[in-house]
């Protein structure tokens, strides 16, 4: 009889620490910056803008790049990503995304 | 065995070893600094940095591999029979380390409560004068002060992180507050979050140095006087 209480009392233990170990492990994964889920969350809620610098001359188009992205600098933007566009393998120039500066309150 | 015999024989062999042509590609994944672990094509592997992978081209054309460890950032890599390292059956991967984690350490109270109990020979008002000291002298902006209530909470502390991955905000707040006074005991936490735009906030795993050693400080003193 003793034997039967200290076995279910045992195998109630079991089933319960069972239970919180499936709970604590389907609790999702807290969002790290350091995560490429964070950079695909921060590009969808960041204020971002994306130009297209049309130049067909690669050299021309550097220049040009490195002004805009001067302009943008001198109004609290910086570069988010830059992606060059070929068509028919010709380079045409670029899509340039700038995001905003974050402040500190 | 008669030459006639042979020939029949040597064909079938031929012909079984080359159904048995290795189709996969051992290859050496490595990364600086090692111990990262790789998700390839979904599946998470078991062993870490440096390790072999049998690539087979035959079954996929790419693969898609997610690399990450502790305080660097994540990064993806594509990996197809062109890859010019693959001639060397090798894949050098280099992690970038992450200025948030380099500026942040790990603590208990990390989003947590933890308790701790006063020592004997404390009364509460050196007990509270003790925390206050602690608190200020890494940190000027108090935000709520409530002896009465034992309540002490600071101002964010934030720094913002140029990344790879953008720039982010870090801010960490030191609450403190009293669980009972017989016996005579406090609980405190550091709430750590980060953030992309300045107003999504998520929590983050570490807390600012200064933060850190202010808890431990708080922790060191109250218990042992």
């Amino acid at each position: 009889m003793k034997g039967r209480i200290v076995a279910s009392f045992l195998s109630l233990f079991f089933l319960f620490s069972s239970i919180c170990l499936a709970v604590a492990s389907s609790e999702p994964a807290p969002l790290l910056p350091e995560s490429l889920a964070a950079r695909t969350e921060m590009a969808a809620s960041q204020k971002t803008l994306t130009v297209f610098m049309k130049e067909k001359d690669p050299n021309k188009a550097t220049e040009q790049l490195n002004k805009s992205n001067d302009e943008y600098a001198r109004k609290g933007w910086t570069v988010f990503n830059i992606l060059p566009y070929i068509h028919e393998e010709d380079f045409q120039g670029f899509f340039v995304t700038y995001q905003k500066n974050l402040i500190i309150e | 065995m008669t030459m006639n015999n042979v020939f029949p024989i040597l064909f079938i062999c031929v012909l079984l070893f080359s159904g048995c042509a290795k189709t996969t590609l051992d290859t050496e994944i490595k990364t600086t600094p090692p111990g990262a672990t790789v998700t390839i094509d979904g599946l998470k592997s078991s062993q870490v940095t440096p390790f072999k992978y049998p690539f087979d081209f035959t079954t996929s054309q790419e693969y898609k591999l997610l690399i990450a460890k502790e305080g660097f950032f994540e990064q993806e890599f594509l990996v197809n029979r062109n890859l010019p390292s693959l001639g060397k059956r090798e894949i050098s991967v280099k992690l970038t380390p992450s200025p948030l984690w380099e500026a942040t350490t790990s603590s208990p109270a990390t989003n947590t409560w933890v308790q701790i109990p006063v020592g004997a020979d404390l009364d509460a008002r050196n007990a509270w004068q003790i925390m206050i000291d602690a608190v200020i002298k890494r940190s000027s902006n108090v935000k709520e002060l409530n002896y009465e209530s034992g309540y002490l909470q600071t101002k964010y502390t934030v720094k913002k992180f140029e990344t790879q991955n953008g720039e982010f905000l870090l801010r960490c707040q030191l609450i403190a507050t009293l669980v009972s006074s017989e016996p005579l005991m406090y609980r405190i936490k550091d709430v750590a979050e980060w953030s992309g735009n300045g107003v999504q906030w998520h929590p983050y795993n570490r807390i600012f140095h200064e933060h850190a050693e202010m808890i431990t400080e708080i922790q060191d003193r109250l218990r042992s006087n």
